[in-house]
C-alpha cells in the first residue's frame, strides 16, 4: 500500500509551539500508534498528515512524495474520528459511499463496493438506516466502513473507540487489529489509552509536549522505556519508582533499599547482576524503575531472584492478580502477588525480586541509564 | 395538609395564567367566531345571521387585496429572510475578523420596533427624498425606484424592509446552529473530498432541519401579524394596494364599524394559519419520533 515519513515536522499557532521537530517512518503495512495524554499535540499530528492542519516546518511524504500542500482528497487518505462524524441526514448506505461519489465513481461500482464492505463490517441489514438510529458499535463500524470503502493508501484513527463503552471497546479493538492483519494497511491510530496502543500496535510513538519520547515496538517500549515519562505511562498498574543508591556489598554491586518489616524499618541490599555499567555508577543517586509484576510472591518464584520480607499495607484483589502496596525506600509500591498467596493486610510477606528485568533512571534528566 | 399542597403546586402555579389564556386567547377566538355570524356593525350583537358576513367579506374586493398580498409578502418575507438569513450565517462561519461587531450589526434590526422600520424606509423609498432623489442628484437622471407609490409593487416595499428587519435575526439563529455542528463532519467531508459548497449544501444544512422549522415558524408568525410595518411604510396605500388582512381588520373592525366583516377576516386569517402549519407541524413533529 504505502509508506509514511515524517521528516522534522513541527506545528506552530503563532509563537506556541505544539509540535517539535518530528521525525518518523513507518513502513508499508504497519499499524503505528501516537500515544499520549491530552494535548500532547498527537491528533495535530494526525491532522497535519491528513492535510486538515497545515505544516510550519519539515515535511511529510507519503510514498516518498511531499504532500505538504496537497489537498486532504488528493493525499489518499482515510480517517475514522472519535465522534464517528457521520453524516445525520444521510443513510448508512450514502454515508459509505459519499467520498466515492465525490470521487466520481459510478453508481454500479459505488453500490457493488458498498455492499461489499458493509458485508465484511456485518452492517450490511443496517444500509438503509440513519445515523441517528445506529448504537455506538454500529455507528463506529459505518465509520470505518467509511474509511475502508475508498482503499486509501493510508488509514487515520482518531481515538475511535473512546466514546464506547469498555466492553465494546474491547471488541472493536480487536476487530480493528483483525482488519489490519487482512487489509495488511498502512495505518496512523491516536489514543491516550496505552492498553490500546500495546495490543494494536506494531510500533508505538510516545508523545510528550510535541516531542517523541520513545518510537519503538511494544515489547521494547514496556521492557526498556526511554525515560520516566514513558515509563510511568504505559503498564497498569504503572512502574514503580524507587529512589536508591548504588553501592557495593562484598564483591557484588546493587542498590540498598529500605523496606518496612514487622513496623521497622530495615535497609536490605539487592544486588544486580548487570555489573559492568553499575560500577560507573556507585555510590550515585539512581531511580530505579521496577514493574509490578517483577516483584512476587516467593512461593514457586525462581531460586536465584532476590528476596525481601516486608509489611503489606493494603491488599487489592482484582481477580487474576492481587495488587499489595508495600513500603519500599520510602515509597509506596505495588507488588502483584497470586491471590492464594496474598496474606491480609497488616502481616508482613516475602517478595521475590526479578530485579534483573529493572531500569535504572537518572534522577535528573529521567532518561533511562540501564 | 402540607404533603398535598407541595403535590398541588405545579398545578396552582399554572392555574392563572392557564386560565388568562384559555380566557383571553381561545375564549376570545371563540367569541370572535361567533360574531362573525351575526350582524354586528358598530357594537357586537349575539343574533345569529347565518354566512351572510362571509359571503359580503369575499365580494370585497379590498379583501381579495389584502388576502392575496398576504400570500406574496409571506412567502416572499420567509423565503428571502431564510435565504438572506443562511447566506450571512454561512459567510459569517468562516472564522473571519470582527464576527463579533458584524453579529450584532446584523442582529441589531430586530431590535427596532416595525414602526421605527417603517418610517426610516418610507424616507429612504420616497421618490423625492431618498434614493431615487440622491442617484438622480448624483447625475444618473433617467434612476426610478418609485415603487412605493406603485400600485402593483407596493408591496414588495413592504418586503423589502422586513427581510431587511428580520433576516439578521434569522442569521443569528442560523449561526448558532452552524456552530454546534460537530466539527468532525466537516473534516470527514472534506477527505471525503467535497466542495465547501457541498459540504454546506449536502450535509450541514439538511442536518438543521430544526432550525429550518424554528426560522419557518417564527418569520411566518411575523409575517401574518404584520400590522405596523405597513400602516407606517406605506399605510396600506396607495389606495389599499399594500393592506394585509390584519390591516383590513383593523379597518373594518375600528374605524367603519363593521365589527362581523373584521371578525370574519379575523376568522379567515385562523384558517389560513392553520391550513399551512398545522400539517407543516404535523409532519416535522412525526418525523422526529421514528428519528
Amino acid at each position: 500500500m504505502a509508506t509514511l515519513t515524517i521528516n522534522n515536522a513541527g506545528k506552530k499557532y503563532g509563537s506556541v509551539e505544539v509540535l517539535n521537530d518530528i521525525s518518523m517512518e513507518l513502513n508499508d503495512g504497519e499499524l503505528v500508534v501516537l500515544l499520549g495524554s491530552s494535548g500532547c499535540g498527537k491528533s495535530t499530528l494526525l491532522n497535519m498528515i491528513a492535510g486538515l492542519e497545515s505544516i510550519s516546518s519539515g515535511d511529510i511524504r507519503i510514498d516518498g512524495e511531499i504532500v505538504n500542500d496537497i489537498h486532504p482528497k488528493n493525499r489518499d487518505i482515510a480517517m475514522v474520528f472519535q465522534s464517528y462524524a457521520l453524516y445525520p441526514n444521510m443513510t448508512v448506505a450514502k454515508n459509505i459511499s459519499f467520498g466515492l461519489e465525490m470521487r466520481g465513481v459510478e453508481k454500479e461500482k459505488r453500490d457493488e463496493l458498498v455492499n461489499s464492505v458493509a458485508k465484511m463490517l456485518q452492517i450490511d441489514h443496517l444500509l438503509n438506516r440513519k445515523p441517528a438510529q445506529l448504537s455506538g458499535g454500529q455507528r463506529q463500524r459505518v465509520a470505518m466502513g467509511r474509511a475502508l470503502v475508498r482503499r486509501p493508501k493510508i488509514f487515520l484513527f482518531d481515538e475511535p473507540l473512546s466514546n464506547l463503552d469498555a466492553k465494546l471497546r474491547v471488541e472493536m479493538r480487536h476487530e480493528i487489529k483483525k482488519l489490519h492483519t487482512s487489509l495488511k494497511a498502512t495505518m496512523v491510530y491516536v489514543t491516550h489509552d496505552q492498553i490500546e496502543a500495546m495490543t494494536l500496535a506494531d510500533r508505538i510513538a510516545i508523545l510528550k509536549g510535541g516531542v517523541v519520547q520513545q518510537f519503538a515496538t511494544p515489547a521494547e517500549i514496556y521492557s526498556r522505556p526511554a525515560n520516566m515519562f514513558v515509563a510511568g505511562f504505559v503498564g497498569s498498574p504503572s512502574m514503580n519508582f524507587l529512589p536508591v543508591t548504588v553501592a557495593q556489598q562484598g564483591n557484588e554491586i546493587g542498590v540498598h533499599l529500605a523496606v518496612q518489616y514487622q513496623g521497622k524499618s530495615e535497609n536490605q541490599f539487592v544486588p544486580m547482576r548487570n555489573n559492568d555499567k553499575l560500577s560507573q555508577l556507585l555510590g550515585r543517586e539512581v531511580i530505579l524503575g521496577i514493574r509490578p509484576e517483577m516483584i512476587t510472591q516467593l512461593e514457586n518464584a525462581e531460586k536465584d531472584l532476590a528476596t525481601l520480607h516486608c509489611d503489606v499495607e493494603v491488599v487489592e484483589p482484582t481477580g487474576a492478580d492481587t495488587l499489595c502496596i508495600i513500603k519500599l525506600a520510602g515509597k509506596d509500591s505495588i507488588a502483584r502477588v497470586s491471590p492464594i498467596h496474598a496474606c491480609a493486610p497488616g502481616e508482613s510477606m516475602g517478595f521475590a525480586l526479578d530485579i534483573s528485568r529493572a531500569c535504572l533512571f537518572d534522577p535528573v534528566t529521567e532518561e533511562l541509564i540501564s | 395538609m402540607l404533603d398535598r399542597l407541595a403535590e398541588r403546586l405545579p398545578q396552582i402555579v399554572v392555574a392563572p395564567s392557564f386560565l388568562l389564556i384559555l380566557v383571553f386567547v381561545y375564549g376570545f377566538i371563540i367569541w370572535t367566531g361567533y360574531v362573525s355570524f351575526t350582524k354586528s356593525k358598530m357594537l357586537p350583537v349575539y343574533k345569529l345571521d347565518g354566512l351572510r358576513q362571509y359571503t359580503r367579506l369575499f365580494s370585497m374586493d379590498r379583501w381579495d387585496v389584502a388576502y392575496s398580498n398576504l400570500f406574496v409578502f409571506a412567502s416572499l418575507f420567509i423565503i428571502v429572510a431564510i435565504i438572506i438569513g443562511c447566506l450571512l450565517a454561512v459567510l459569517l462561519d468562516q472564522h473571519i475578523r470582527a464576527e463579533g461587531a458584524l453579529r450584532t450589526i446584523y442582529l441589531y434590526p430586530m431590535a427596532i420596533s416595525f414602526i421605527v422600520t417603517g418610517t426610516a424606509w418610507k424616507w429612504m423609498l420616497n421618490p423625492s427624498l431618498g434614493l431615487e432623489a440622491y442617484f438622480q442628484s448624483l447625475g444618473w437622471e433617467s434612476f426610478s425606484f418609485n415603487w412605493i407609490v406603485d400600485k402593483d409593487m407596493s408591496i414588495y416595499v413592504v418586503v423589502i424592509a422586513a427581510v431587511w428587519q428580520a433576516s439578521g435575526f434569522v442569521m443569528a439563529l442560523f449561526l448558532s446552529a452552524l456552530r454546534s455542528v460537530d466539527q468532525e463532519i466537516i473534516k470527514a467531508a472534506y477527505l471525503d473530498g467535497a466542495s465547501n459548497t457541498r459540504i454546506y449544501m449536502g450535509i450541514i444544512l439538511p442536518s438543521m432541519r430544526p432550525v429550518f422549522l424554528s426560522a419557518f415558524v417564527i418569520l411566518s408568525h411575523l409575517a401574518i401579524k404584520s400590522f405596523d410595518l405597513v400602516v407606517a411604510l406605506t399605510g396600506g396605500g396607495p389606495g389599499y394596494a399594500s393592506t394585509l388582512p390584519a390591516n383590513f381588520m383593523y379597518e373594518m373592525t375600528f374605524r367603519r364599524n363593521q365589527i362581523g366583516i373584521g371578525a370574519a377576516s379575523a376568522m379567515m386569517m385562523l384558517a389560513t394559519v392553520a391550513a399551512i402549519m398545522i400539517p407543516y407541524l404535523y409532519s416535522e413533529l412525526r418525523g422526529k419520533k421514528n428519528g
